[in-house]
């Protein structure tokens, strides 16, 4: 047999399990070779591998994973930190790997939120000497759980404070408990003076410099910050490293020009942009920011996903950039909160000829006078379309399934009345049902009248696996007309064989006999039935009803992605 | 060895010889052999040759798995999957999962076969199946399983422990 394998196999195996923590970590410790092999995948994305725990477990494991990556610092970069009045252990020895260099994915928030927390972590559980040498906090660890609880209720005010508050605070703070407001001023204070704030820069810069291929650059924050927070990107070393840079993500209430110039430097090869506007003080610096963006759209070689949020000025000018410069590369499309008033964007967006997804999210004016749905341009290659929260007429609904027809896959109509008036929607379910037989993912709201065109709809698409419909919630309260369990019982008639997820969402829930009678006379065989609002209920009994069939009953509320990986049968709720 | 090709297209009908390391030689037909993007590479540098193509790393039982393998899917379209598209242990189809019902040895042959003859999906599945026999397991119990020894001194281990504890299951 074969001595185990050799480095580029186990690599290949690792691959697989690149998103297991657990076995991953298990596998470090095998040998050495295993351990040289599996480094790389547990430090690509460290970040990514503890975004499921807990947060008290978080407050633990943030620490840990920045302390590494301090002790990976130079000599020089930590007598610095320590110089400004860090408390870095002086016996750190040389660390088995070069850690820095395996990121691939970095977001500076999240690194500023660890770093608050190994700041506050080494102030409490590393034994702190005082006058006579006695150590000077003996319950350091329920120490550091108080600070964690000050912090995390400390962090969500100020993300709606500026500056200005934020020092005020302090001081509060400080007149209430001066022993806490010692800890909590070290990473609390603005930068640059903030100690949190120089060794998160030491961090960054450390990246910058010695990170091989950063493939993932996010650069936000959740609050205030000053705009030098925000120029990772001009750090010594950010062009080569930034180089082979697929996904961007920019957000923040700071002037993005500088940003968005060094990245248009240091990248051409971005897959992904998602951008967040915010309007400015003045009118100047929003048109720098827009010119600035459009050079970045402009200079990439194939950009396959643009996201932008909050985009309203010259929105149709960046839009028309994306057309002549990425036409035949974008494949997806996504708008959250932007305004269309002003261009005819349904024109623009017909340049796109492989557009595979399009979203609107909480759009306004999208039904504008400029629009025209006579023009015949198509979407060919479509397979997603989706409208939340913003109301979109159904002219130009319609205009958009006749456009892509055939080709849609996954299609969402949004889940209330507020995506649009009841006539609209029983247009734009004709519409469907015409257009549209290849529908395999569909979300819809219905509500008394509108039901039986929406199940005559569903009852066209042959190939349908998910289904998602939110009732109208007025009908229920008012005891009149749809109510779930009647909805219930009509919609086992219509739905395909071919169904495996069905969520209601729905402020009521239905009884157990309703449910019992649905799911006998269904004739596909479900693997999830999702129902918002389950917790009044009798929980053990709907169980028993999903496991005769061998399925799963999930609220609505369940991230969705996740739903696919639990498989054993039964009830599992989720607030 | 490979027979019941479902095209009739004559290019396919083409046989291809290969050599195992015993010597052993091997008839297959040419879109079976082209599975290997190794072969495949090969066949268009050489050009038309009925010389056998000799495969000093396999050996003769391991080559005629990696021919089935690659009979069955003859029919597949194989599609490069690039880095960041996820990939997952738990997509194994039913005949892929029977075709991996070996024991550890030819396991590893084939994992080292697949990876010498350049074929994409027989790697995948291969890994995916030893990912599978690795996942959820100790160190010590991988150590059993493939009967590897420890070799970190106890001080390199500790220091691997310690710098790695942020992602300890605890």
């Amino acid at each position: 047999m074969a001595s185990f394998l050799p480095n580029d196999c186990l690599t290949d195996i690792f691959e697989i399990l690149s998103e297991d923590k657990i076995t991953l970590y298990s596998c470090l410790l095998v040998n050495r070779q295993w351990c040289n092999s599996v480094v790389p995948f547990l430090w690509r994305k460290p970040f990514d591998l503890l975004k499921y725990l807990t947060y008290n477990k978080l407050s633990t494991r943030h620490p840990k994973l920045i302390h590494s990556y301090v002790a990976c610092l130079s000599e020089e970069e930590r007598e610095m930190l320590i110089r400004s009045g860090i408390k870095i252990p002086t016996d750190f020895p040389p660390t088995a790997f070069n850690y820095s260099a395996f990121l691939r994915h970095l977001d500076i928030s999240e690194l500023y939120h660890a770093t608050s927390l190994w700041c506050m972590y080494i102030d409490c559980i590393y034994p702190v000497t005082g006058d006579n040498d006695e150590k000077v906090y003996n319950n350091s660890s329920t120490r550091y759980s108080e600070c964690v609880g000050c912090y995390t209720a400390m962090r969500i005010k100020l993300a709606r404070r500026g500056p200005e508050k934020r020092r005020q605070r302090q001081v509060e703070q400080e007149e209430r408990n001066f022993d806490l407001t010692e800890l909590m001023l070290n990473q609390a204070q603005p930068p640059p003076t903030g100690k949190v704030y120089l060794v998160w820069q030491s961090l960054c810069k450390m990246f910058m410099r010695r990170c091989l291929i950063l493939k993932y650059l996010c650069i936000t924050s959740p609050y205030r910050q000053p705009d030098d927070y925000y120029m990772v990107s001009a750090y010594p070393g950010a062009v080569k490293c930034l180089s082979h840079l697929q996904y961007f993500e920019c957000g923040g209430r700071f002037s993005k020009s500088q940003v968005l110039e060094t990245i248009s430097k240091a990248c051409r090869n971005l897959q992904t942009i998602k951008y967040y506007m915010y309007p400015k003080e003045n009118n100047q610096m929003t048109m720098n920011e827009v010119n600035s963006l459009i050079e970045l759209i402009q200079v990439q070689s194939s950009l396959t996903e643009f996201i932008i949020i909050r985009g309203g000025t010259r929105l149709g000018n960046i839009i028309m950039t994306l057309g002549s410069s990425q036409a035949t590369s974008l494949k997806r499309l996504e708008f959250v909160r932007c305004d269309f008033e002003h261009f005819n964007w349904l024109k623009e967006l017909s340049g796109f000829i492989n557009l595979k997804e399009l979203v609107f999210d909480g759009c306004r004016n999208l039904s504008n006078n400029l629009i025209s749905t006579s023009d015949t341009s198509s979407f060919p290659q479509l397979t997603l379309l989706s409208s939340l929260n913003g109301i979109l007429s159904a002219d130009v609904w319609n205009a958009l399934i006749g456009r892509s027809g055939s080709s849609l896959q996954i299609l969402d109509t949004g889940r209330g009345m507020s995506s649009g008036l009841w006539q609209d929607h029983m247009s734009v379910l004709e519409t469907i049902g015409m257009h549209c037989p290849n529908i395999t993912h569909f979300t819809s709201y219905t509500f008394v009248g509108v039901t039986p065109k929406l199940f005559e709809t569903i009852s066209g698409f042959h190939q349908l696996e998910e289904l998602t419909i939110a009732l109208d919630r007025f009908s229920e309260y008012e005891g009149r007309g749809l109510c779930v369990n009647k909805f219930l019982t009509l919609l086992a008639v219509h739905l395909a064989p071919t169904v495996r997820f069905l969520h209601v969402v729905t402020k009521k829930p239905c009884n157990v006999d309703s449910l019992r009678a649905f799911v006998r006379q269904f004739r596909g065989n479900f693997k999830f039935f999702g129902m918002k609002e389950l917790w009044d209920v009798d929980v053990g009994t709907y169980a028993g009803i999903f496991r005769e069939l061998n399925s799963v009953l999930l609220p609505l509320d369940m991230y969705s992605s996740r739903i696919r990986e639990i498989k054993t049968p039964g009830i599992f709720l989720c607030r | 060895m490979a027979t019941g090709s479902t095209s009739t297209n004559i290019s396919e009908l083409k046989k291809i010889k290969l050599t195992s390391s015993e010597g052993t030689e091997f008839v297959v037909d040419k879109d079976v052999g082209e599975k290997s993007i190794l072969l495949k590479n090969m066949l268009e540098d050489v050009g038309e040759n009925d010389m056998a193509i000799p495969l000093p790393n396999v050996t003769g039982p391991i080559l005629t798995k990696v021919i089935e393998y690659c009979t069955h899917h003859r029919d597949d379209f194989f599609i490069s999957q690039d880095d960041d598209n996820k990939k997952t242990s738990d997509d194994i189809d039913e005949w892929d999962s029977e075709f991996c019902k070996v024991d550890q040895g030819t396991l590893f042959e084939l994992i080292l076969a697949a990876n010498y003859l350049d074929i994409k999906p027989l790697l995948d599945l291969t890994c995916k199946t030893v990912a599978n026999m690795i996942k959820g397991k100790s160190p010590e119990e991988i150590r059993k399983t493939f009967n590897i020894a420890n070799d970190f001194t106890p001080e390199e281990e500790i220091q691997v422990k310690r710098e790695n504890e942020w992602c300890e299951e605890r």
